[in-house]
């Protein structure tokens, strides 16, 4: 051994196979030989050079990854595609029939009275027209006060207006104070240059406490313990220079959206603090308003690093949308305008900004900029051709699918991979994009209404699955009790004893580790008051909002 | 007063966290051990950032920290397992000292290594991915390509070799 050449010892070493004599061996020679610890320097250094530039695709494999695995195990994930129940059989009907309608439309009308008339006295006090692109009552407090009285923050004044956007033809440009019928606008069809929090609009304290109330079912009071655990365990695992550990920025923007989805802002007592540490850190890690890898940007490849970039731009839009901190903006303009710059012609997103679609597009990658761009546009922020990159996304979407059996594909590669976790990205995009209703909308309604929420038999992509198709189901109203007992229950029973969550099995082949997990549980527990949506306002609306009254039963016919 | 601090210790984290990672990651081998020590690191670094003298690197103060911490996990492991000795950390501790990374320092090197891993034959591209981009250990390499862990080892070490030299070549065209 002492004949052992000492970088052949250090390369053991660095791969993990030196033995016991060899080691100290090694440890004699380091500690002795200054050319031994030059050399271990030197290789150690190069070896983190290579694992530099592949870590990227090592931790940042979020949720491709996971996808593909799926192709490994022996199991294939086939939709028997059933008849969905007529429209008669839809929960609000069958639970309580016509009668039960009128009642919970009455009692919609009082939480709209509510909901208007305590908000902004300006607009309340018409009496008729309520602009919901200015703030409602957003409650913005504790989890631990939910059931005590609210105290709401001030309206704030309203923003000076920016510069109309350069083309937004589609957008129907509603008048800031008209006499009318109640008008509630989605992200994708709103006057511009305004900052559209009414979207957020049931995060605060109450309405969190009665959307459970409505649409968790016995539930609800075992989530609003479970988030609020899971929201302690999130604040303890923070980092104090307000990172989050994992791939920092990714799994930063995804614990503020966790917090934001609560309500919680820089002003809230018990998180304000976490919040606000949170948005610092990734104002201070954007390089150029890019979250990603900037020397990867377009090219393409096996850069996952886009990933981060779409979710943290969707985490601060948030963040600037409900608490208005304006230094967010310009950074939020440019991070947006990479991501337009970013889409392809098609409407899609790659890895590393591949522009071509003929050599990849990825629905995983283009459903976290959807999100972000809509979450982007609610807070305001108007680019040329946005509105554009909206539409071609939804046509995007669309074109991901297969449209015999209403399944969407994870990418454009090979024969695809369709998976329900997809059809839930594409369905909850198009919901975002106000294709909500839209025919391949509810041909991925059909496949979602199929699915399990069992932990001992995940889908690929486990929590992440299971995050898109709670939001899908909910905003289209997919079979909902039905899958919210599924949801519920498996959720609450496998939150861990600390409060964070784990992947279900074994099924998903990578773990990104308890932030990932835990956020996205805490997401997914935070459907019922994460996002006001137009057509579900519609849906409860006493009013008719301009001709066309959404219907649950759309999706069925 | 305390946000100025705070300003200050982000900036400087920021800076350096990606070679503090580096750092732990050649001395601590297991991934999960890995990263403990770094949030463990990161944590002590905030606490004790008082009493951070400005005028010295902020890396080397950090390694110095990550360094008692590493010294720490390897007393706690088992007789039988490999660890480096107090003495010899120290003594690579002064190796990282003198070159002090911060994140810009390592761009040029990483854009000349992306183009040699190009210019790699298939199979060879294929072994990397497996070590580095999958995390794999050497005797799941062996499993998955159907060889023996001697010539996985002989093979990984052959093509860092040869990375190596490739990383110099283009660093030196480029300097001329």
């Amino acid at each position: 051994m002492k004949s052992m050449d000492t970088t052949l010892l250090i390369a053991r070493y660095l791969d993990g196979l030196i033995t016991p004599p060899e080691m100290a061996e090694l440890n004699r020679r380091l500690a002795s030989d200054p050319e031994a610890a030059r050399s271990f320097h030197e290789l150690a250094r190069f070896d983190l050079l290579i694992q530099s530039v592949h870590e990227e695709h090592q931790a940042q494999e979020l949720f491709a990854h996971a996808v593909e695995e799926s192709k490994d195990i022996n199991r294939s994930y086939t939709y028997t595609l059933r008849r969905i129940q007529p429209a008669w059989k839809y929960w609000l009907g069958r639970a309580w029939g016509p009668a039960g309608s009128v009642l919970l439309h009455a009692a919609v009308l009082l939480l709209l009275i509510n909901y208007l008339f305590l908000g902004d006295p300006e607009t309340g006090r018409e009496g008729i027209e309520v602009e919901l692109t200015t703030r409602e009552e957003l409650a913005l407090d504790d989890l631990d006060l939910e059931i005590e009285a609210v105290s709401y923050l001030e309206t704030e004044e309203r923003l000076p207006e920016p510069e109309p956007p350069a083309s937004a033809p589609q957008y129907v440009d509603l008048p800031t104070v008209a006499p009318g019928p109640v008008r509630v606008v989605s992200p994708a069809i709103q006057a511009p240059s305004v900052i559209f929090d009414a979207i957020y609009t049931f995060r605060g304290a109450k309405q969190r406490t009665a959307r459970r109330k409505q649409w968790a079912g016995p539930w609800a009071d075992d989530i609003a313990v479970a988030v609020g655990r899971s929201a302690d365990w999130l604040k303890e695992a923070q980092l104090p220079h307000g990172a989050w550990p994992g791939r920092d920025k990714g799994m930063t923007g995804l614990a503020l959206l966790s917090f934001l989805a609560q309500g919680q802002t820089p002003a809230s007592t018990l998180y304000g603090g976490t919040v606000s540490r949170a948005i610092q850190y990734l104002k201070a890690a954007a390089r150029d308003g890019y979250w990603g890898d900037p020397a990867k940007r377009g090219l393409g490849g096996d850069d996952h690093s886009v990933y981060e970039h779409a979710i943290v731009t969707y985490a601060l839009a948030e963040a600037l949308a409900m608490t208005r901190d304006e230094s967010l903006r310009p950074l939020l303009n440019q991070a947006v305008k990479y991501m337009l710059e970013g889409q392809q012609a098609e409407g899609g997103w790659d890895y590393g900004y591949n522009p071509d679609a003929s050599i990849r597009s990825d629905l995983s990658v283009s459903g976290w900029h959807i999100q972000a761009l809509a979450a982007a546009h609610a807070a305001g922020i108007r680019l040329p051709q946005m509105a554009g990159a909206m539409q071609r996304a939804a046509r995007f979407c669309r074109a991901m699918q297969n449209e015999q059996t209403g399944e969407f594909t994870y990418s454009n590669e090979g024969g695809g991979q369709y998976t329900a976790g997809m059809t839930g990205v594409a369905v909850w995009g198009l919901h975002l994009l106000d294709e909500g209703r839209s025919a391949a909308a509810r041909r991925g309604a059909t496949v979602l209404a199929c699915a399990t929420c069992d932990w001992s038999d995940p889908p690929p992509g486990g929590l992440y699955a299971w995050y898109y198709i709670t939001h899908a189901r909910f905003a289209g109203r997919i079979e909902w009790e039905n899958w919210n007992r599924q949801m519920a229950t498996a959720f609450i029973a496998h939150q861990q004893a600390d409060g964070g969550w784990k992947e279900p099995g074994r099924a998903i082949g990578f773990d990104e580790g308890p932030v990932y997990s835990t956020t996205l549980a805490t997401l997914t527990l935070s459907v019922y008051y994460r996002y006001a949506l137009q057509e579900e306002i519609l849906a409860q609306s006493p009013v008719d909002s301009g001709g066309y009254a959404w219907q649950p039963s759309d999706f069925y016919r | 007063m305390m946000s100025d601090a705070r300003d200050r210790y982000m900036a400087l984290f920021l800076q350096h966290q990606d070679n503090l990672k580096a750092y732990i990651g050649s001395l601590v081998r297991d991934r999960h051990l890995r990263e403990d020590i770094f949030q463990d690191v990161a944590v002590i670094l905030w606490k004790k950032f008082d009493e951070f003298d400005e005028i010295r690197s902020f890396g080397a103060w950090a390694r110095g920290i990550a360094s008692n911490k590493i010294m720490q996990a390897f007393a706690r492991l088992k007789k039988n397992d490999v660890a480096l000795s107090p003495e010899a950390l120290d003594a690579v501790r002064v190796m990282f000292d003198q070159q002090d990374d911060t994140a810009d320092s390592w761009v040029d090197e990483q854009l000349a290594l992306e183009m040699c891993l190009k210019k790699l034959p298939r199979k060879s591209r294929r072994l990397i991915a497996l070590r580095y981009d999958h995390g794999l250990k050497l005797r799941e390499i062996a499993n998955e390509v159907h060889s023996t862990l001697d010539a996985v080892h002989k093979a990984l070490t052959r093509l860092r070799d040869g990375l190596r030299k490739c990383v110099e070549r283009e660093l030196a065209a480029v300097q001329a």
